[in-house]
C-alpha cells in the first residue's frame, strides 16, 4: 500500500497503533512533517502545539506501552493526532475564535469534548482557523489568517470550520473537531472533499465551545470517511451536566452496528426523499450531475428515491439569519474588554471603552450580524422579525416531521456550487449566505446531517452529497453514508499539495 | 362636573408599589458552583462561568429554584408549571455577560398576597409576581477608575413585585416588615437590609382622592433601612403634591434617597431610553416545575407569622400587640416558645422578653441569636421571681449578666448572695431592732400616719441590703406594730 | 421596510458599536439588503403557530448546592487587561463617583 501515514483513515491508523505496527512517535512525527510541508500553502492552524511537547507526549505513551502499562483499549483515540476548531476550549492553548478580540486569549479550562479527548488519549495537534466567531462561509472573515482549499489554493476551503476541513483534507490531522450552526461543518467538508458530520442538536456537549447561536450550535467532526465519524461519535456523544441543553441519552453505539453491516441489505428498500427545492435552478449543473450519479448508485443498490416537496424551504434562510443573528448579538455582548481579551487604548470613560473595544476588536461580518440581531430583538421589531422567525422555525420542523413519517432519510447536494474563489462573495452578504442554502434547515430543526464526497467538478473541485436524518437518527445518516462509501471511491481521493 | 372654587385645596392620596430584591441563602451561585460567602477577597468567588468566559454555559442551582418556589408559596403565589429564563441585555461592568438572566413573561410565582396591619387596620397587599434572577457584581468608584468585584455576580435573587396597593410610607414599612418576617420564617434568606440581602425600590405617585387613574410615578432607589423607606416615600409623596399644587407636573424619573438630608434627589437621567431586548435564553431550555416537587416544598414550609401570632394569642393569652412583636422574627418567636415550654407564666415571660431582653439587646445592637442566654434561663428567672426567691428588681439586675455570660440566673444570684430573706426567724430580730430605733415613726404610724409604715419597711430593707422580700417585711412589720 | 441611518445608529448604540461615516453608509446598505431579504417571511401565514425557542424538548437537569473552588483562579483572573489588586479595573463610570 503506497498510502502515506497521513493519508490513512483514522480507523486504519488506529489498528496499526493498537497492533503495535506503529508507535505513537512515528505517527506524530509523520504528521508533524506533513504539517511542515504543506502548512505554508494551506494555513489551517492558528496555533500548532509545541513540537517538543508533542514528541515528548508521544514518547511517554510509547514508553508506557512498552512497559506493558495501561490498557490502550480503554483509550479509543490512543496516539491519534486531532485538530480542534479554535472556538473549542483547550486549557492553556489559544482560543481566538479567529478574532482580534481574543487574539491573545488563552482558555483557562477544558471544554467537555477536550476532557473526553484527553481521556481517550488523542493527541491535540493544535487550534484550527475559522470564520470569526463562526460567522461566515469561507473562513475569509478570520481576522488572523487565510486558509486555502487544498484542492486548489485559489479557492476558499468553505467555512466556518474551514481550518478543520482543510487540515483533514491536507492530511495535517487524522480528524478535526468543527462546529455547525448552519452548515459550518458540512459546507467546508463538501468544498474540500472530506466527510463532515453534524449530529442531532445536543448530542455532544457544547460546554467550552464559544457560542455563536446557542440553539443552533452543534459540535461535530471532519473525517476521511463515515465509519471514522461513527467511531468518534460514540466516544463524544452523551449527556453532560455542564450543558443543560445536551441530550439526556447514553452515548451512541453506531460504529459497531455499521462495521459489519452489508451495505446492499441495508440499502434495499430504504426510503429516500429528495425535495425538488434541493435540486432547483440555483444548483449548478455540475453539482446536480454528481448528485444524480450518487442517487443512481443508491438506487442500483435497491434504495427507493422519491422526489417530494419541502414547503417552507424558501423561508429557511431568512428565518435562520434572523434567529442566529439575534442569539449571536447577545452571545457577543460579553466581549466588553473588562475581564479578558482585547481592550482599546486611551479611553477615559467606560462607555467609550466598551464602544472602542468592540468596534476595534470585532470584524465587519460579526458587527453586521450583531446589528441585525439587535435590530430583530429590539422593541417594535421583536414580533415582526424575531418571533416571526421562531414561528417559521416551527413550520420547518413540521415539514421535516411529515417527511420523516414516510422516509428514512432526506438527500440532496450539500451546497449549490463547488468552492468559490477568494474575494468572490465577500462583499455581497446575500451571495455568501447562498452557500448555506441547503444546510441551514437541518440546524433549524436540530437534525443530524452529513456531507460525503461525491466526485468532482471539471475544474477538479470536490462536490458533497448531503444526507439528513430524523431526530436522533445518526445511525440512519451514518449508515447511508457508510453504505455509499463502500460502493464508491470518491472519499479515497487525496489532493496533491 | 361640580364647580370647584379656585381656593379649594384638593386632598391627595399616595400610591406605592414596591419592588423588593432578596438574596437567597444558598451556598452556591445560581448558575455556577462558586461560593456565595460574603466579605471574601474581591473576585475570590468567581469562575469562568460567572466571569462569562467564552464557551461557558449556565448550570441551574436546584436549591435556588426550590428556595424561590418556597418563598413564592409562603407569599401565597401560584407556581407556574412551565417557566424559563430570559436574557435582559444591557452593558455595565458589573454584568459580565452584558445580559442578566432573569424571568420575563413566565415568572415562577404569580398572584400572591400578604396581610398587613397599620394602626389596627388590616389590609391585603397583592403580590403581582415573584421571579428568580442573578445578582450583579459590585463596583467601587475611585479617583483612578472603577474597580470591579464579581463575588456577588450570579448570586441568586428573588424579585418580589407588589401591586400599587400601598397608600403611605407607614404601610410600605409594615409591608416590608411582614415580608421580612415571612421570608425569615421560611429560611430562604437572612433578609438583612443593612447587609444588602434585602433591597427595595419604591414606585411612588400621588392622585387626588377619588381619582381612579394613577398619577405619574417616580422610582425611588437607595433606601437602606425600613425607616428610610418610610421617610423616603413620605417625602416623595409630599414633594409630588407640592409640585402639583404649584401647577406643575410630576416627571417620570428615578430618584435617589439621601438618608442624611431625608430628601429624594433626581438621578442623572440616561440620555437614551433603555431597551432590554428580553428574549428566552437558548442556553437554558424552558422547563417544567413538577406538581410533586411543589407539594414537597409546600409541606416543608413552617408555621408562618400570622398563624403563629394567632396561636400565641389563643394559647398563651397574649395581646395582639405582644403576639405581633414576638412573632415578627422567627428566631424571637422560637426563643419565646422554648422559654414558655420550660415553665413560667407565658405573659410574664413575654413581658420580660419584650421589655428587658429586647431593650438590652437593642442598646447593644444585637439580635436574639447573638446572646448566649438560653430560653430556659429566662423561664427560670421568671419562676424565681414568681416564687419570691428574688425580687423583680434583683431580676432586672442579673439579666444583663445572663445575656453576657449565658450563666443560669440561679448560679448568678447564689454566687452574689442575692437570694431574698423570707425566713421569719431571720427577719424578726431585724424588725424588732428597727422598731426600737425609730420610736417616732412607730408613734406616727399608730397615730394613723400610713406613710410611716413605708419608712419602716425601707429601714428593714436597708438593714438587709435589699435582700429581704418586701412583701414579707410588710406582713411581719404590721404584725409587730399591732402587737 | 426602510432601514435608515438613525435606525442603524440607534441599534449600534445598544450594541456598543461605533461606525464612522463611511462604515455607517456601508452598514445601512448591507442592513437594507438583509432586512429586505428576511422580510420574505411576511409571506408565511403563522397565525396560531407556536414560536420555537429550542429545537429539542428537554427536562432541565439542575446541580446541587455544593461549592466548587476554581482551580487556578489566577490563570482566570490573570486574563484581565487591567487589574488593581484582585479587582478588575476599568475606566470611570460616568455619573458615578
Ligand atoms: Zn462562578
Amino acid at each position: 500500500m503506497g498510502e502515506a501515514l497521513y493519508e490513512k483513515s483514522l480507523l486504519v491508523l488506529r489498528k496499526l497503533l493498537q497492533d503495535g505496527d506503529l508507535t505513537v512517535s512515528e505517527v506524530v512525527q509523520s504528521y508533524l512533517t506533513r504539517v511542515r510541508t504543506v502548512e505554508t500553502r494551506v494555513g489551517s492552524f492558528i496555533e500548532l502545539a509545541e513540537e517538543e511537547a508533542l514528541l515528548q507526549g508521544a514518547k511517554t505513551l510509547d514508553e508506557r506501552r512498552s512497559r506493558g502499562e495501561g490498557d490502550i483499549s480503554h483509550h479509543p483515540l490512543y496516539g491519534l493526532p486531532v485538530g480542534m476548531k479554535d472556538n473549542i476550549a483547550v486549557r492553556g492553548m489559544r482560543m481566538t475564535n479567529a478574532s482580534r478580540m481574543l487574539e491573545h486569549y488563552r482558555s483557562p479550562y477544558d471544554a467537555t469534548v477536550t476532557t473526553r479527548l484527553r481521556e481517550a488519549e488523542g493527541i491535540i495537534m493544535g487550534k484550527l482557523n475559522m470564520d470569526e466567531f463562526a460567522m461566515g462561509s469561507s473562513t475569509e472573515t478570520s481576522a488572523l489568517q487565510t486558509t486555502r482549499n487544498p484542492w486548489h489554493t485559489d479557492y476558499v476551503p468553505g467555512g466556518s470550520s474551514g481550518g478543520s476541513a482543510a487540515a483533514v483534507a491536507a492530511g495535517e490531522v487524522a480528524f478535526a473537531f468543527g462546529t455547525d450552526s448552519g452548515g459550518s461543518i458540512r459546507q467546508p467538508a463538501a468544498y474540500t472533499g472530506v466527510v463532515g458530520f453534524k449530529p442531532t442538536y445536543g448530542r455532544i456537549s457544547r460546554f467550552g465551545v464559544a457560542a455563536f447561536a446557542s440553539s443552533f450550535d452543534t459540535v461535530g467532526f471532519l473525517t476521511r470517511d463515515a465509519l471514522d465519524a461513527a467511531f468518534i461519535l460514540d466516544i463524544f456523544s452523551g449527556f453532560d451536566e455542564k450543558d443543560t441543553t445536551s441530550l439526556p441519552h447514553e452515548p451512541t453505539n453506531v460504529y459497531h452496528t455499521l462495521k459489519d453491516r452489508d451495505p446492499d441489505t441495508f440499502l434495499k428498500g430504504l426510503r429516500i426523499a429528495v425535495p425538488h427545492e434541493f435540486m432547483g435552478e440555483v444548483i449548478s449543473p455540475e453539482v446536480k450531475a454528481r448528485i444524480e450519479e450518487a442517487f443512481h448508485v443508491l438506487e442500483q443498490a435497491g434504495a427507493h428515491i422519491e422526489y417530494v416537496h419541502f414547503p417552507h424551504m424558501a423561508y429557511a434562510e431568512p428565518a435562520y439569519y434572523i434567529l442566529t443573528s439575534a442569539e449571536a448579538s447577545s452571545n457577543m455582548s460579553r466581549f466588553d474588554g473588562v475581564r479578558y481579551g482585547y481592550r482599546a487604548k486611551d479611553v477615559e470613560d467606560i462607555e467609550t471603552m466598551f464602544k472602542k473595544t468592540r468596534s476595534e476588536g470585532l470584524g465587519w461580518e460579526v458587527k453586521r450580524r450583531i446589528l441585525l440581531g439587535t435590530f430583530s430583538l429590539s422593541a417594535g421589531h421583536y414580533e415582526a422579525f424575531y418571533q416571526k422567525a421562531q414561528k417559521v422555525r416551527t413550520l420547518i420542523h413540521e415539514d421535516f416531521a411529515r417527511l420523516f413519517a414516510d422516509y428514512d432519510v432526506v438527500l440532496g447536494p450539500t451546497t449549490p456550487t463547488a468552492a468559490f474563489k477568494f474575494g468572490e462573495r465577500l462583499s455581497d452578504p446575500l451571495k455568501m449566505y447562498e452557500s448555506d442554502l441547503l444546510t441551514v434547515i437541518a440546524n433549524l430543526a436540530g437534525l443530524p446531517a452529513i456531507s460525503v464526497p461525491a466526485g468532482f467538478t471539471s475544474a477538479g473541485l470536490p462536490v458533497g452529497l448531503q444526507i439528513m436524518g430524523p431526530m436522533l437518527g445518526e445511525e440512519e445518516v451514518l449508515g447511508v453514508a457508510h453504505a455509499y462509501q463502500t460502493l464508491t471511491e470518491h472519499h479515497l481521493a487525496r489532493p496533491t499539495l | 362636573m361640580s364647580h370647584v372654587t379656585e381656593s379649594a385645596e384638593k386632598t391627595y392620596e399616595t400610591v406605592v408599589g414596591l419592588e423588593v430584591h432578596v438574596e437567597l441563602a444558598t451556598k452556591t451561585k445560581l448558575f455556577c458552583r462558586c461560593s456565595t460567602t460574603f466579605g471574601d477577597e474581591p473576585n475570590a468567588n468567581t469562575c469562568p462561568i460567572c466571569l462569562a468566559h467564552p464557551g461557558t454555559l449556565p448550570q441551574l442551582n436546584e436549591e435556588a429554584v426550590a428556595y424561590a418556589i418556597k418563598a413564592a408559596l409562603a407569599l401565597g403565589c401560584e407556581i407556574s408549571e412551565r417557566t424559563k429564563f430570559d436574557r435582559k441585555s444591557y452593558f455595565y461592568p458589573d454584568l459580565p455577560k452584558a445580559y442578566q438572566l432573569s424571568q420575563y413573561d413566565q415568572p415562577l410565582g404569580q398572584n400572591g398576597k400578604i396581610e398587613i396591619e397599620v394602626d389596627g387596620v388590616k389590609k391585603t397587599v397583592r403580590i403581582e409576581r415573584v421571579h428568580l434572577e442573578e445578582d450583579a457584581g459590585k463596583l467601587l468608584h475611585t479617583v483612578g477608575g472603577t474597580l470591579v468585584d464579581l463575588n456577588r455576580g450570579g448570586v441568586p435573587l428573588i424579585e418580589i413585585v407588589s401591586a400599587p396597593d400601598l397608600r403611605s410610607g407607614k404601610e410600605a414599612r409594615a409591608y416590608l416588615e411582614k415580608l421580612k418576617a415571612i421570608l425569615s420564617y421560611t429560611g430562604v434568606s437572612d433578609v438583612r437590609m443593612e447587609e444588602g440581602s434585602l433591597r427595595c425600590d419604591a414606585n411612588v405617585s400621588v392622585r387626588p382622592v377619588g381619582e381612579t387613574r394613577f398619577g405619574t410615578k417616580t422610582e425611588i432607589k437607595n433606601m437602606n433601612t425600613f425607616s428610610g423607606v418610610e421617610k423616603a416615600i413620605e417625602y416623595e409623596a409630599a414633594r409630588q403634591v407640592e409640585v402639583l399644587k404649584q401647577g406643575g407636573w410630576v416627571r417620570q424619573e428615578t430618584r435617589r434617597f439621601d438618608d442624611a438630608r431625608r430628601v429624594t434627589i433626581a438621578m442623572r437621567s440616561k440620555e437614551r431610553a433603555q431597551d432590554y431586548r428580553y428574549f428566552p435564553d437558548p442556553d437554558l431550555v424552558p422547563f417544567t416545575v413538577s406538581r410533586a416537587w411543589v407539594e414537597e416544598i409546600k409541606s416543608s414550609i413552617p408555621e408562618l407569622p400570622d398563624e403563629r401570632r394567632a396561636r400565641y394569642m389563643a394559647q398563651y393569652g397574649l395581646s395582639a400587640y405582644d403576639a405581633g412583636v414576638l412573632t415578627l422574627e422567627r428566631t424571637l418567636a422560637d426563643f419565646y416558645e422554648s422559654a414558655v415550654q420550660a415553665g413560667g407564666d407565658p405573659k410574664a415571660i413575654a413581658n420580660w422578653l419584650m421589655v428587658e431582653v429586647l431593650g438590652h439587646l437593642n442598646k447593644e445592637n444585637k439580635a436574639i441569636t447573638e446572646t448566649p442566654m438560653r430560653p430556659e434561663h429566662l423561664s427560670e428567672l421568671v419562676k424565681l421571681i414568681e416564687e419570691g426567691v428574688i425580687s423583680g428588681k434583683i431580676g432586672k439586675s442579673v439579666l444583663p449578666e445572663m445575656l453576657e455570660s449565658g450563666e443560669a440566673p440561679r448560679t448568678i444570684i447564689e454566687r452574689k448572695g442575692l437570694i431574698q430573706i423570707q425566713d421569719t426567724s431571720a427577719l424578726e430580730p431585724i424588725i424588732a431592732k428597727v422598731i426600737e430605733n425609730n420610736p417616732q415613726s412607730v408613734a406616727d404610724y399608730r397615730a394613723g400616719k400610713d406613710r410611716a409604715l413605708g419608712f419602716l419597711v425601707g429601714q428593714v430593707m436597708k438593714e438587709t441590703k435589699g435582700k429581704a422580700n418586701p412583701q414579707r417585711v410588710n406582713e411581719l412589720l404590721l404584725k409587730a406594730l399591732r402587737s | 421596510m426602510q432601514v435608515t441611518r438613525d435606525t442603524v445608529k440607534e441599534i449600534a448604540d445598544y450594541a456598543m458599536l461605533t461606525l464612522n461615516e463611511q462604515e455607517l453608509e456601508h452598514m445601512v446598505r448591507d442592513m437594507q439588503e438583509i432586512v429586505s431579504f428576511v422580510e420574505k417571511l411576511n409571506e408565511v401565514p403563522t397565525d396560531g403557530v407556536e414560536p420555537m425557542i429550542h429545537p429539542v424538548k428537554l427536562m432541565i437537569v439542575m446541580h446541587d448546592d455544593t461549592v466548587q473552588r476554581t482551580e487556578d483562579l489566577d490563570a482566570v483572573l490573570g486574563q484581565a487587561p487591567d487589574r488593581s489588586g484582585s479587582y478588575f479595573q476599568v475606566p470611570q463610570v460616568l455619573g458615578e463617583s
